[in-house]
């Protein structure tokens, strides 16, 4: 140890200074870099151009289906249902009404936790690469509406990806360096990680993580998360209320539309109209121990507001909250199985169906 | 500050341009020292400057030893040292843990007395640079070495970034000369470094921080884990300590050989060993190396009665334990280390006069079985290193001994023999002299792929939440 020469017996022939030993150190720690480096850039082009699942794998899986379903489908106009995962697991295309002459094709894009924010970045990605819908069923969620760092949520999960820069700048929370989001965006195999074991490995990743590669592996052709539940028991439905207390009733007890979400909602109407999509709103059912975490004054400030953003856009807005009993929910907000088709008829009937007759009518008038 | 947070990449690129593009030794001696300060202080400024200031009273009581002709006075000064340093090792470290076990004591005899906890910080690494400061000191003493002539110097050897918060415990006859030694760049040097970090990363990130996740909810909660799920956590915990350090030590070693510097190993496959002697030959060899020079030499040694010997034995394991941490379990498992190293001293003894089963122990079988037994005691030992009470390691030695029903592990435990797989293959790999022979007959493309993948595969497995280095807290 007198020496500051490294002198362990695997390293010394290598540490020894002649010209070979420099060159093969110099082009290993080089060519290490290099294919670091090679590798992040390839990633990061896979993830933005040709793989979006890597980023965000819900979505993948959405886009992926959606395009297989497109592709067999001709000139057939597109309808998509666009929210939580409420509506992931609340409406089943399959079972919607079917319109009569040119039968659109009907998928539920809806995916997990999405607000306004989330919905407004989908829409653009769908704009900048396709398909483009013809109508859009927009589901409000109103404790989203009051959340206001969805922003932060996307940018931490890591879903946002560098053609979504643009849609999120007007967004960007305070207190997240865009430096550092980019730093952390340029190392896909650090922001990306849970989406690649996910993709290669899905064993390794911790349960909450791996369940939720489980759970959309049951989504449907149509788009609908299938999880076959057709009862909970009471103890499985308190520990479901339960959580969504926690997750939502801080928001609905104090209820108050953020402003970052009325922007999102704003510029995701104003996008759809300036693209001629039609947008019909709606609330998804919620049971009513859920609708009581609602603060007194929230009935008359969301209808308020939704009725605000209905005369501005044109849009309709249906409030379909009370629409199924209390036993049709797993968790107090989200459908079991026989309920969500029970449900998507009726909103089939009472909804889609005048929606796209009035859509279709509209296109006739000259 | 961690060796594997994005913040020290920036951190190490920067300093490792400027030290190399600066052509005068001593401004680069300066420009280690100034980064080592900000390394510390960005944990805590104020513990930065406390090690700064007894570092500089440390330096002039060695000057003062030196220059003394009388033995009592450098006696004296070696004793104010010694004690100094101890004695802020005791306040920052073990003020609180005595306290509560006086109060906890009195309690228990029926005197109530009001105990109110004092507020301090533990600071990072306090451990490490007190046993550096002390090697130095006790070396001085003895004219092993000269006392160091130049202050800037002998403070680098102490902040010295690398080893400065979890060691190795560098000695100074080792590390003043590299100091004093001007330094040139190398290619094959850093290109050593970058192997050691590496190493150290993928340990770290990939295997110690994944086997946490096996481990920790285990031990915070055993009584709802079943056995099978208990012996993950175990097995989980042995292989997370073992890379967690040894991979910190990696890391300072790769950081220090691009610097020009060289530490000591502080790891040589200590789950390979076949007897708890070996192990602690090979497990923390700078703690163990300097418990033996520093404390089970001076109170006599293996020399003398068989009693003495085990008495000096369990000191040091004892005190070994008390080192690792301020709570009684480290001390019980400094106790339980103690009594394996005593134990196999008798049964050593007992071997050696029967050569039967001395070479049925020395054959292949036989010292696969002495490995595995050794690995079941270690393990034995992490609980009680691990467990925060007593209760709670009682509770994890009970459900692995007795069939328990309960939650299994949070992780899939497929990840768990994966890594052990991988693991084993490894060591088989270095003990066999294997890897080293493919290594230096690999092209540089190859070499380079392989450290991309290494890295790629550190930063994939690494999980959300990044862990400090277990061995910060002591």
């Amino acid at each position: 140890m007198s020496s500051d020469r490294p002198s362990s017996p695997s390293h010394r022939g290598q540490v020894r200074g002649s010209r070979a030993y420099i060159s093969r150190a110099r082009l290993a720690l080089g060519y290490c870099l290099a294919l670091f480096a090679g590798s992040q850039l390839l990633l990061i082009a896979l993830t933005e151009r040709w793989m979006p699942g890597l980023r965000d794998p819900e979505y993948g899986v959405k886009q992926a289906q959606l395009n297989a379903r497109l592709s067999g489908a001709g000139e057939r106009p597109l309808v998509l249902f666009m929210g939580t995962s409420r509506t992931l697991s609340g409406i089943d295309p399959a079972v919607l009404p079917v319109l009569s002459g040119q039968a659109p094709l009907v998928y539920n894009f809806a995916h997990s936790g999405a607000g306004p924010l989330h919905q407004l970045v989908y829409l653009r990605r769908l704009l900048q690469t396709g398909p483009r819908p013809t109508h859009i069923f927009l589901e409000m969620i109103p404790a989203l509406l009051c959340h206001h760092r969805e922003a932060r949520d996307l940018l931490d999960q890591g879903h946002a990806g560098w053609r979504d820069w643009g849609t999120l700048s007007d967004y960007w929370p305070e207190d997240r360096s865009r430096a550092a989001w980019c730093a952390e965006n340029l190392v896909p195999c650090v922001s990306q990680r849970f989406s690649l074991l996910g993709q290669v490995k899905p064993r390794l990743l911790s349960k909450p993580q791996r369940n939720q590669w489980i759970v959309w592996s049951w989504i449907d052709r149509g788009g609908f998360l299938n999880e076959r539940r057709n009862a909970v028991s009471p103890a499985e439905y308190e520990q479901g209320l339960k959580h969504a207390h926690e997750e939502y009733a801080w928001l609905l007890n104090r209820f108050r539309i953020s402003p970052v979400a009325d922007r999102a909602l704003r510029e995701f109407l104003a996008v759809a109209r300036e693209q001629a999509i039609p947008v019909t709103l709606y609330l998804m059912p919620e049971a009513s121990r859920f609708r009581a975490w609602y603060a007194p004054h929230a009935e008359a400030a969301l209808r308020g507001y939704l009725d605000g953003v209905s005369r501005e856009f044109g849009t309709t807005v249906v409030d379909a909250r009370l629409w199924v009993d209390d036993g049709g929910f797993a968790d107090g907000h989200h459908l079991l199985t026989p309920a969500a088709r029970d449900f998507s008829r009726r909103f089939g009937r009472e909804v889609f169906l005048p929606a796209l007759e009035r859509t279709v009518a509209h296109r006739r008038v000259p | 500050m961690l060796f594997c947070e994005a913040k020290f990449v920036a951190f190490f690129t920067l300093l490792f341009i400027l030290y190399w593009s600066l052509p005068w030794h001593r401004a680069r001696v300066y420009l280690l020292l100034g980064a080592s300060f900000y390394f510390y202080a960005s944990w805590n400024t104020w513990l930065a400057l406390l090690i700064c200031v007894s570092t500089t009273i440390d330096f002039f009581l060695a000057k003062g030893i030196e220059a003394a002709s009388n033995p009592r006075l450098r006696k004296l000064l070696l004793l104010i040292n010694i004690l100094g340093n101890l004695g802020l090792l005791c306040y920052f470290k073990y003020a609180n843990f005595f306290l509560d076990s006086l109060h906890q004591a009195l309690q228990a005899a029926g005197i109530h007395a009001g105990f109110h906890p004092l507020e301090v910080i533990l600071p990072v690494g306090i451990s490490f640079y007190t046993f550096e400061a002390i090697n130095y000191m006790v070396d001085v003493y003895r004219c092993h070495i000269k006392a160091e002539r130049c202050l800037p110097h002998f403070m680098l050897f102490i902040l010295f970034f690398p080893h400065l918060v979890a060691g190795p415990i560098v000695r100074a006859r080792d590390f003043l000369p590299q100091i004093a030694r001007r330094k040139r760049f190398s290619w094959p040097r850093l290109h050593l470094g970058v192997q050691f970090f590496l190493m150290g990363l993928v340990k770290k990130m990939a295997i110690a921080d994944r086997m946490a996740q096996f481990a920790d909810p285990v031990f915070a909660d055993p009584s709802s884990y079943r056995t099978g799920a208990i012996w993950v956590a175990v097995i989980a915990y042995a292989l997370q300590i073992y890379c967690d350090f040894s991979g910190y030590t990696d890391m300072a070693l790769g950081t220090a050989h691009m610097l020009g510097y060289k530490l000591a190993l502080n790891f040589n496959m200590p789950y390979l060993s076949a007897n708890i002697s070996e192990f602690w030959r090979r497990w923390h060899i700078s703690l163990s190396s300097w418990l033996r020079d520093y404390l089970f030499i001076p109170l006599g040694g293996s020399r003398g009665s068989t009693w003495l010997v085990c008495r000096n034995l369990m000191i040091t394991m004892t005190l070994g334990g008390l080192w690792h941490g301020a709570n009684w379990t480290f001390v019980v498992w400094g106790i339980f280390h103690g009594l394996l190293l005593v134990l196999h001293r008798f049964v050593r003894a007992f071997c050696k006069t029967r050569p039967l089963l001395d070479s049925v122990l020395q054959s292949l079988p036989g010292t696969a079985f002495r490995c595995a037994l050794t690995f079941l005691c270690v393990c034995v030992g992490w609980v009680f290193f691990r467990a925060t009470t007593f209760g709670a390691a009682w509770e994890v030695l009970s459900r692995m001994v007795l069939a328990s029903d309960g939650l299994g592990s949070e992780l899939h435990s497929v990840g768990l023999w994966y890594t052990v797989l991988v693991v084993a293959l490894c060591h088989w790999a270095a003990a066999s002299g294997w890897w080293q022979r493919i290594v230096v007959r690999m092209p540089a493309i190859s070499l380079g792929c392989a450290y991309s993948m290494a890295l790629t595969l550190a930063l994939v497995l690494a999980p959300p939440t990044g862990k400090t280095f277990i061995y910060f807290q002591f």
